[in-house]
């Protein structure tokens, strides 16, 4: 019973993927013709690469980066640091000395670091990295990044004007040697965030990574009311956590929230091979009251922890 | 080339949806979580460049806007994608007197599968990329599209010029 009514779901919910998607591609098409200025477009395959080698190794391989626009493109390949800031944002340096213990970048060479492809075509991007017989077992990581040139004639005609330019990069993760996974779900904090569209909280979770390869977390995280019914359900935030580092994961609750008691749950599996559980019961702050309209852009991000409701403020992680 | 890219992909959505995978049951055991390796096609699918008329210092923003489109392919579940942007130069060219942080960005919004929006709020021009949007990648194919917003901040020390006077934005984007 349980199962049929699982599959009567699933296949409500493709049929309705389905007419979103279409009605998704319909408006993307119609908007995407309408320009008739100069776009630009680069393609980049794979996005990420996962390899296992021996110390001392040296391995190569190809990188394919298209233009996806009629005209001819010029491009620059960059070979960088890369790291996730306190918000798991990805951050992109030439040099990140913070990295240096867990760099890939001085292994890789790429060729060509430079060039132009044709209209709607693509090239190839040959890579060589060379392990250190001395790396020690861990996983480093590095990037590349293949941003696309301006025009060499630049528009006259624009007194004021911004030209755009993608960049596409592709994360090298090198594991040397068998680093186990060692990480642990340290805490859950609630923070206020300013933007009307969501409940106006959302979690940070801070995850140690103790060991010397990445970890990623699988698995949800749950907001019960008070009856300890599930009102909303979320992936645990997909971030790759670097090694031997402290990460902060935000998520974003979705769902506005009235005034009572709830509690945040989450079951992660961190890679290490269990399940950890931790949870906080809160009380939503009282909403504040309506702003004046502005006609300026909204000040920037907001975000303010709050207390966790006063009979309930433990977290509690099972292991 | 886009808009076939776009069209094309009606039939593929259909496909992913189809295919669309269960939720990653939470096991006891060791499970794998390397992602598979994808492919993506990141374009700018607005006019560039993006024009502003300056003309009065104490009027509100002069606005532009942006559109992002990116096709995933290979996606997978546990892996996210990152939309960040950066100038590659703190100042336009041409008239040096006006700083990228003239400018600020407002993802206004993210349509795509999968979960995924805008990063909340406004965010200034600099040479540190600034996330402006991320998610997670669909199973398989995944396209998305983004809205951004524009303000450009005049200044009364700022010169009137006559020619041309550009800022370079660099838009980038990431499946780590």
């Amino acid at each position: 019973m349980h199962t049929k009514r699982h599959i009567l779901n699933h296949s409500q919910l493709t049929a309705a993927r389905n007419i979103r998607a279409a009605a998704f591609f319909v408006c993307a098409s119609a908007f995407v013709v309408a320009p008739a200025s100069a776009q630009v477009g680069l393609g980049l395959a794979p996005m990420r690469v996962e390899v296992n080698v021996p110390a001392g190794a040296t391995r190569a391989g190809s990188l394919a980066v298209s233009n996806s626009v009629a005209a001819e493109t010029r491009y620059r390949t960059e070979i960088l640091d890369f790291s996730l800031d306190q918000e798991a944002t990805p951050q992109f340096e030439a040099d990140l000395p913070a990295e240096s213990k867990f760099s890939c970048r001085q292994w890789l060479t790429f060729n060509p670091m430079e060039g132009t492809i044709a209209g709607d075509g693509s090239t190839t991007i040959r890579y060589t990295f060379h392990v250190p017989a001395d790396a020690t077992p861990r996983t480093y990581h590095c990037a590349v990044g293949f941003t696309s040139l301006p025009p060499l004639r630049r528009p006259q005609d624009t007194p004021i004007g911004m030209i755009s330019a993608v960049r596409v990069i592709s994360v090298f993760y090198i594991t040397v040697g068998d680093p186990k996974p060692d990480g642990e779900l340290k805490s859950i904090t609630l923070e206020k965030v300013d933007d009307p569209n969501t409940s106006g909280l959302r979690a940070v979770f801070q995850v140690i990574n103790n060991g010397l390869t990445n970890l990623r977390g699988i698995g949800k995280v749950d907001v019960l009311d008070g009856s300890g019914k599930v009102i909303e359900s979320n992936e645990f935030p997909t971030a790759v956590i670097l090694p031997n580092r402290t990460q902060h994961i935000p998520l974003t609750l979705k769902n506005k929230l009235g005034d009572g008691e709830y509690k945040l749950r989450t079951r992660v599996n961190l890679g290490t091979g269990e399940i950890q559980e931790a949870s906080i019961d809160f009380r939503p702050p009282a909403p504040a009251p309506a702003a004046k309209p502005s006609s300026t852009p909204a000040a920037g991000p907001v975000a303010q922890s709050i207390a966790p409701a006063g009979h309930s403020a433990t977290l509690t992680a099972a292991r | 080339m886009l808009a076939a890219l776009a069209c094309g992909l009606a039939a593929i959505s259909g496909f992913a949806g189809v295919t669309a995978q269960a939720q990653p049951a939470l096991r006891s055991q060791q499970v794998s979580v390397r992602p598979q390796a994808a492919a993506i096609t990141f374009s700018l699918a607005s006019p560039s460049p993006v024009s502003f008329t300056l003309s009065d210092p104490d009027a509100a923003p002069a606005a532009g806007a942006s559109t992002l489109i990116w096709l995933v392919t290979g996606g997978a579940t546990v892996s996210s994608w990152n939309v960040a942007v950066s100038v590659p130069t703190g100042t336009f060219s041409g008239c040096p007197e006006i700083p990228a942080s003239a400018i600020t960005a407002q993802c206004s919004s993210v349509t795509g599968q999968n979960t995924g929006g805008c990063n909340t709020g406004t965010f200034t021009l600099g040479t540190t990329p600034v996330q402006i949007a991320s998610g997670t990648e669909a199973a398989g194919t995944g396209l998305y599209l983004l809205n951004l917003n524009l303000f450009i901040t005049d200044a009364w020390k700022y010169k009137g010029h006559t020619s041309a006077c550009t800022l370079n934005v660099t838009y980038s984007i990431t499946a780590n």
